[in-house]
């Protein structure tokens, strides 16, 4: 099913701002937030046609969960990469 | 007058003058307002685009229970695609917290009298975590799973429960 265009573009948009809210969160081991945007980015990510990114929401919500940081930056930069080449 | 005699027409507690509609008068072609209440607004906002594709169907969307409350006190609506989790409260404590809202409006549309809205489950959760008993202007009538990342099934799923219900 067709996605139109329009809603695509913003989705990566907000999924590129996303990613600096993600990287201080870790950081900062704000375990509540990072919950909530694994739990979203595990529940839209494959609707949107990018099963990546609802795989790596799945990790951030377990991580968060366990309060294990580490699981979750050992993928964020590839998952950092993913997002810059879609908005490329 | 003419609307005694249209209600007397059609059915007895329903008057087509209070439906827009998208062709001819049969009950059909009468426009289906849906209200999604997901706070992951990514998910609401492509429900919403593909939902409108069906001119029969006008959508409403809330991120969370107060906004959905806010909107259910002055709009009616004939079926609510409900997330299960919500900021806050569930979906159906947030339904439920609806329907003791209405016994106390002096000023709620008296359309919402004799309603009774179909209740459609969204959820990543399995269909076995999300049972709510029905209320008096709430009936759960259906689970989507959003776990499949489908979009095409999930919409087709939705769609198939709102063309059933009966205006």
């Amino acid at each position: 099913m067709k996605i139109p265009e329009k809603l695509l573009q913003s989705y990566i948009n907000r999924r590129i701002e996303e990613l600096d809210q993600i990287e201080s969160a870790l950081h900062n081991k704000e375990y509540d937030l990072l919950f909530k945007i694994g739990h979203q980015l595990k529940g839209n990510g494959a609707m949107y046609g990018f099963p990546e990114i609802s795989s790596f929401g799945e990790l951030v919500e377990t991580g968060a969960t366990q309060h294990d940081i580490n699981a979750i930056q050992l993928q964020f930069s590839s998952y950092r990469n993913f997002i810059t080449k879609l908005s490329n | 007058m003419l609307l005694d005699q249209l209600n007397c027409a059609y059915y007895p507690s329903f008057n087509p003058l209070l439906y827009p509609f998208s062709g001819n008068l049969n009950k059909e072609n009468f426009v289906k307002r849906i209200l999604i209440i997901d706070d992951d607004k990514e998910i609401s906002e492509l429900l919403k685009s593909k939902l409108l594709e069906d001119r029969r169907i006008k959508v409403f969307t809330a991120e969370d229970p107060f906004e959905a409350m806010e909107i259910l006190n002055h709009q009616v609506v004939d079926a609510i695609i409900l997330d299960w989790i919500l900021p806050e409260m569930t979906g159906a404590e947030t339904l439920s917290k609806t329907e003791q809202v209405f016994k106390t409006d002096p000023n709620l549309p008296y359309e919402w009298e004799d309603k009774k809205v179909k209740v459609i489950v969204l959820s990543g959760r399995e269909r076995t975590e999300c049972k709510a008993s029905s209320t008096k202007h709430f009936r759960y009538s259906g689970f989507v799973s959003k776990k499949s990342g489908n979009l095409q099934n999930m919409i087709e799923n939705i769609l198939k429960h709102i063309h059933k219900i009966e205006i």
